[in-house]
């Protein structure tokens, strides 16, 4: 989804105009607090809501006991059962090898989910970090923060598809790749909150008193930048999973034989006509999953007063 | 004023290519194999893969490499490709006129799309009208391509049979047939641009209506049609702009995907099969030229934003 347009839209106008673009007041954010209290009408307020999140607990669900619960094999081939249709031995049919659709599909659910957690963890971490640097750095940010706008210039996917070339296939080089796609954008927000940050009178009166410049940032500023990071990185959640799919879905992303969404679709795909049950359980996970991610996230930025496009949902 | 704006933008545009340039560079050579290897196959010996390697340049020291290259890009040359025979800059010019005309007819359709049914949807906000278009923008803005472009062919080229499921003719070819083969990837395409714009749209577009200067065109006695086109509309315009200019990084991932899955030859099957044959000098053109595009497009957004919204240039 494209996230408050303060936000990316800023960005990506200042991946042309450098570090200046981001430049704004700063003004006292609602600490994590806010978000813990309104934690209930964020996820249960509206029926959309309780949807959403009744889906993304089913799949988080699936993902976590799924392969305990599924009979069947994602990995081990069966080739005289190849494309056979649902049956009690195989809920959702078998594949072109033989493997059983609904393992893979749960299977799928896992390396889905944990991938896209780990990088939005990983992003957030090296993001900040990235950019609280920046920010407190004057002479650094101009360096630094110019190649953030460079990498931002590079369309995500393609720079995807470029970095699992050069790292090659493989679990945790997707999840470098992935990383690598969107720690600038936390970087980008985090250079801008620092900075404003710490032009205010309580940073200033922190730093004379004697605070290092890691005490400041972790006990004065965090707080402070909770909501626009959790923005961001609801965000950058729902944008891994898609991407992810979106690699596997052309072959450069999970390396078969491990099973993904992306690539069932793939095969799936060519099967479409003879084996209907490959596609459609992969097609209507991925939806579901990534409909339900965006819209709590939407919602999420609704709470936090984010929006600048005063959508309706 | 304008000009100044324009030249600021231009000026700061241009670290940023380099440092993509060098980025680029940088990533390709840390690509494993070596070409010249895979090129001899069979045939090489350690003499025939160093005399390669010698021809192709891949002996010299990086800085080098890099600053010949460096100055053949600015020449407008790319380089030699390694495994097809063309140069880099022909393939591309090829390719790259093919996923333009389908980004760029993509593109339209979406903005004539996204801006009608945005304003409609402002024009009926609360109703069932609105709720129906809000919810199909949501999905079109989260919803994979690919997932999009599958449900199309499923229903449109396979059980419908309206259109054919892959393939590509280009519209001086042969208008006709070309319609039918862009149809569906121009609409898997558009389905996520028209959302992103009509939401953005529908969004500045309930603004404008609540202002105050349309509800005194309405005291004035003013049309319903003559203060939305003539008033409203030209306002709730200038935000939209920079939506397209945002989208266009959607759009250029969501062509990749689409022209695989239809089978189109164009950029993005390009950029595939160059990752698949680790062709490096291609990558290296393919990604410098793309991001050139990209920031090309927004650059050119931001102007257009500025010319239309003249407080924006003086921020």
């Amino acid at each position: 989804m494209v996230v408050g347009q303060s936000t990316l839209g800023q960005a990506v106008g200042g991946a042309v105009a450098g570090a200046a673009a981001l430049d704004r007041t700063a003004r006292a954010h609602r600490p994590m607090t806010v978000l813990r209290d309104n934690l209930r009408t964020l996820l249960l307020g509206t029926p959309l809501a309780v949807a959403c999140t009744a889906v993304v607990v089913f799949w988080v669900v699936v993902a976590v006991i799924g392969p305990l619960v599924v009979p069947g094999e994602p990995i081990v081939t069966d080739v005289g059962a190849r494309l056979s249709a649902p049956s009690a031995a195989h809920w959702l049919g078998t594949d072109e090898f033989g493997r059983d659709v609904a393992a893979r599909l749960v299977s799928g659910a896992r390396v889905s989910l944990t991938l896209a957690s780990i990088t939005v963890v990983v992003c957030l971490v090296v993001g900040t970090l990235l950019g609280a640097v920046a920010g407190f750095n004057e002479r650094l940010s101009q360096v630094l923060m110019r190649v953030v706008d460079a990498v931002m210039a590079i369309p995500g996917l393609v720079l995807a598809i470029v970095l699992m070339a050069v790292l090659g296939q493989g679990l945790g080089t997707i999840v470098i790749a992935l990383s690598v796609v969107h720690i600038p954008l936390f970087a980008r927000v985090a250079f801008g909150e620092v900075r404003a940050l710490k032009e205010l009178e309580f940073a200033q009166a922190a730093s004379a008193l004697g605070a290092s410049r890691w005490r400041i940032l972790t006990r004065h500023f965090l707080p402070s930048m909770t909501s626009s990071l959790t923005v961001q990185a609801s965000y950058v959640l729902s944008t891994a999973i898609i991407t992810e799919a979106s690699l596997s879905f052309l072959g450069a992303g999970v390396p078969p034989p491990t099973p993904s969404w992306g690539a069932e679709i793939s095969s799936g795909k060519t099967y479409l006509f003879t084996a209907p049950w490959m596609l459609w359980p992969a097609v209507i996970a991925l939806t579901t999953l990534v409909l339900a991610v965006s819209l709590l996230g939407d919602r999420l930025r609704d709470v936090l007063d984010f929006r600048a496009d005063g959508g309706s949902l | 004023m304008l000009l100044a704006y324009a030249t600021r933008r231009v000026l700061a545009a241009v670290p940023v290519l380099l440092i993509v340039a060098l980025v680029t560079f940088l990533l390709m050579s840390l690509v494993p194999g070596d070409p010249a290897l895979v090129l001899l196959g069979d045939s090489a010996t350690a003499e025939s893969v160093a005399r390669l390697r010698a021809e192709l340049g891949l002996d010299q020291p990086a800085v080098v490499r890099f600053l010949s290259w460096f100055g053949g890009v600015l020449r407008g040359d790319l380089g030699q490709s390694i495994f097809l025979s063309d140069p880099v800059a022909t393939i591309i010019a090829k390719r790259g006129l093919v996923s333009l005309t389908l980004a760029v007819v993509a593109q339209a359709v979406a903005i004539v799309l996204g801006i009608a049914l945005g304003v409609v949807a402002a024009l009926r906000r609360g109703r069932w009208t609105d709720r129906l278009l809000s919810t199909a923008a949501v999905a079109g803005i989260a919803l994979p391509n690919f997932v999009v472009a599958i449900v199309l062919v499923a229903f449109f080229a396979v059980r419908l049979r309206w259109f054919p499921a892959t393939g590509f003719v280009a519209p001086w070819d042969d208008l006709g047939r070309s319609l039918a083969t862009l149809a569906l990837p121009v609409a898997a395409l558009a389905f996520k641009q028209a959302a992103l714009i009509a939401r953005m749209m529908r969004g500045s577009m309930v603004e404008v209506l609540d202002s105050e200067y349309v509800l005194a065109a309405s005291a004035r006695g003013l049309s319903r049609v003559r203060r939305v086109v003539r008033h409203a509309l030209p306002n709730a315009l200038g935000p939209t702009v920079t939506v397209i200019g945002v989208g266009f990084g959607s759009l250029v991932t969501g062509t990749v995907i689409v022209e695989v899955v239809f089978g189109i030859p164009g950029l993005g099957q390009l950029l595939i099969d160059g990752v698949r044959t680790r062709d490096i000098v291609l990558l290296q053109g393919l990604m410098l030229t793309i991001t050139a595009v990209y920031v090309a497009v927004t650059l050119v957004t931001d102007i257009v934003q500025a010319w239309v919204n003249p407080r924006v240039k003086l921020s």
